[in-house]
């Protein structure tokens, strides 16, 4: 009978706090949301299943979760605390990312730039609140609405705030449909939003070779902080433009980013036990998170206000809005909104420019981030 | 751990202003400089282009202009003959 009460003790029933019981519900919402709404269910799912797995209470003498020394949990979990997952991620994006937008209107790239301008100010703002510098610079990189950056850049910085941030940035990422058109549509007239933007020209096969090459060279020259992520990301375009490596880019943008993103999903989601994440740091993180999101949108946007004052082909400043780099869920979502003023107005394609800059941007931000804020 | 202190101080004490506007300028060089570098490119490769002539692949083949005119005409044959057949059927 003692063994059965010893039995007793150790089940998830006799452990569980409320507070797990309100990750697991988180949990849910996000399999529900990629469920049934579709928000970014590659992402959302893996992490939601991981958060159930990881609010099961476990057993002290046993290596269950994450963070005990010698589970397997652990073992996945290194390739997010090490900063592994990230950069294969982006090697599959580079091999799926098609830079011809970004070629035929080189002044769109810009708005990748002014997109960025939500990351530091979102840095000024944990400052505020009373973050440590390496921890605000961590935080405020959500604003790049970029999770792999994300999570490269608070694994190196902030450790122990990674679980708060990859769960914001991720979940404001597939929050962009519900996020960003308020803002875009606040800033902008109707009259703006109906402007054409013509057709872009078809760039050449040298042209598409020679970027990944030069495009790296250019942003790891002046912010080697980066070179981890753009290499990767260069790297896995050449794969795909050379057209000589086709298996090679073939594996890269299927099988490789669909495991890497399962492992990283998932034990992202098992880091948020109860204990370690419910606590007013990831509050105030998150609170940030959805400032970041709207201040970088509206530093596009507004960035595209001003290139139409000092150029003389308009630009529809809808388009500033895809600067921060959620791919290519931004784009679409200016499609979406554009759309809704004039039905035969396609700007997708036009988005995607600064869309993909803002993916080079907020890199380059994290480099710089890293490089003057690691102790 | 936070420890609740909102103080304007904590900026200025984290060189948050001077991380901002040195991090800020940076990205703009990095992206304004590859935005010169694409619109210089077709240009350099124009010259390039003049003394080796673009191949396809690795097998020297020159490469032929996609035409799409020509893909859409073939498209819309094809579309035309299949509803005749379809038209013929019932």
């Amino acid at each position: 009978m003692d063994i059965f009460y010893d039995f007793l003790n150790t089940t998830g029933f006799a452990n569980l706090s409320w507070g797990n019981v309100i990750m697991i519900a988180i949990g849910i919402v996000f399999i529900h949301l990629a469920i049934t709404r579709d928000y970014e269910p590659l992402l959302l799912l893996p992490i939601g299943f991981g958060m159930i797995v990881g609010n099961i209470p476990a057993i002290p003498s046993m290596a269950l979760g994450v963070y005990d020394e010698g589970s397997v949990l652990r073992y996945i979990y290194f390739g997010v605390t090490s900063g592994l997952f990230p950069p294969l991620i982006f090697l599959g994006i580079g091999a799926m990312t098609d830079f011809s937008t970004l070629l035929s209107n080189p002044k769109l790239v810009l708005l990748g730039a002014a997109a960025q301008m939500g990351i530091f100010l979102t840095l000024i703002g944990a400052l505020y609140l009373g973050f440590s510098p390496s921890e605000s610079g961590a935080i405020g990189i959500i604003g790049g609405a970029d999770g792999p950056t994300a999570i490269f850049l608070s694994a190196k910085l902030a450790p122990h705030l990674l679980g708060a941030i990859a769960i914001a940035a991720y979940s404001y990422m597939a929050l962009v449909p519900v996020i960003q058109p308020p803002v875009m549509k606040l800033l902008t007239t109707r009259r703006e939003r109906l402007i054409r933007m013509p057709e872009p020209r078809k760039p050449s096969k040298r042209e598409r070779i020679i970027f990944p090459i030069a495009g790296f060279l250019i942003a790891t020259l002046i912010a080697p902080g980066a070179l981890t992520l753009l290499g990767m990301l260069f790297f896995g375009n050449l794969l795909k433009e050379s057209m000589v490596t086709d298996r090679l880019a073939e594996s890269a943008r299927t099988a490789m980013v669909d495991i890497v993103t399962i492992l990283l999903g998932f034990s992202v989601g098992a880091s948020t036990e109860a204990q370690t994440f419910l606590t007013p740091d990831s509050l105030l993180i998150f609170g940030l998170g959805a400032l970041s999101f709207a201040v970088a949108t509206a530093s596009g946007v507004l960035f595209a206000k001003l290139m139409n004052v000092l150029t003389k082909e308009k630009i529809n400043p809808l388009v500033g809005a895809a600067g921060v780099s959620a791919v290519p869920d931004s784009a679409r979502v200016v499609q979406m909104v554009g759309q809704q003023e004039d039905a035969h107005n396609f700007l997708l394609m036009h988005a995607m420019a600064p869309n993909v800059a803002g993916v080079i941007g907020s890199a380059v931000a994290a480099g710089i981030l890293w490089s003057v804020l690691v102790q | 751990m936070y420890n609740f202190n909102f103080n304007v101080q904590n900026i200025e004490d984290g060189q948050g202003m001077g991380i901002a506007l040195t991090g800020m300028i940076i990205v703009f060089c990095v992206l304004t400089l590859i935005s010169v570098f694409i619109v210089i490119l077709p240009k350099i490769l124009a010259v390039v282009a003049k003394k080796f002539p673009e191949s396809a692949g690795h097998h020297g083949v020159p490469v032929q202009d996609e035409d799409d005119s020509a893909l859409a005409a073939i498209g819309y044959v094809m579309h035309m003959r299949r509803s005749t057949e379809i038209k013929q059927k019932v």
